[in-house]
């Protein structure tokens, strides 16, 4: 369904407790067949709390890094490149980022003995 | 006597107002990292400047606390989840608090209830047939 343009090498380099991850990879330069890749458009990065499942998306323009929020619990983290044309490419490594914060619990009551 | 009645409207002054024993129960995040420990919170003040006050601390997986002696009146309670770090120093990461739950003595059940039945209604004159016979 996706047509690649090139394998994309991603890497969490740094987290940000509260604020969230900044996600770098290596700029694309051929296509998936090896040819150059001369009308590379830009990437697009994906997030979500299920492995290459993702719930959203952003748009990074023609860029080679993004800050992205981090969800409760495990969030996962892949990156597309697309060419002019609309062509997405696959999903690169996936990485992952696990919340040192734990969620409070839910549900509290208070019943008298 | 007149010594005596005071000590009796005291004892039963206490006796309405005595301390309560609350059970407290909630669940565990789901949500990774797994707690290690919860900290239960009697929230006092008002929004912005609550005043959380540590009443007691649970071990995982025991999602239960028992709060003995709490006075009659109302009160807010929250609980956090904790992940304690042993290493390389010990740590306590805290999440924020829970929604509150409250407790307040419910009023008393009315006493002596009584019934009495109502006395039979008496006839009304039937006007109608009064006009006719007249």
């Amino acid at each position: 369904m996706r047509r690649a343009t090139s394998i994309l090498f991603v890497w969490l380099l740094a987290t940000l407790a509260a604020l969230g991850v900044i996600l770098e990879w290596d700029a694309v330069t051929t296509k998936q067949d090896g040819t150059p890749a001369d009308n590379l458009a830009g990437y697009r990065a994906y997030y979500g709390n299920a492995s290459r499942n993702y719930s959203a998306d952003v748009d990074v323009g023609n860029f080679t890094s993004v800050t992205l929020p981090t969800l409760p619990g495990i969030t996962y983290y892949a990156v597309t490149a697309y060419d002019e044309d609309g062509l997405e490419s696959d999903f690169s490594d996936e990485v992952s980022y696990t919340a040192d914060v734990p969620q409070p619990p839910t549900g509290l009551t208070a019943t008298e003995l | 006597m007149k010594k005596i009645l005071p000590l009796f409207a005291l004892l039963l002054s206490l006796a309405a107002s005595r301390a309560a024993d609350l059970s407290f129960a909630w669940t565990a995040p789901v949500a990774a990292p797994p707690a290690t420990h919860y900290k239960l919170y009697e929230r006092t003040g008002t929004s912005p400047n609550y005043v959380y006050t540590e009443v007691g601390t649970t071990t995982a997986p025991v999602t239960s606390f028992t709060l003995l002696n709490v006075t009659p009146a109302l009160h807010f309670y929250v609980v956090t989840s904790i992940v304690r770090y042993l290493t390389p120093a010990p740590t306590d990461i805290e999440s924020v608090y829970s929604v509150a739950a409250w407790w307040a003595p419910r009023p008393a059940a009315p006493t002596d209830l009584r019934i009495t039945e109502l006395p039979e209604q008496a006839a009304l004159p039937d006007f109608q047939n009064w006009f006719v016979n007249k």
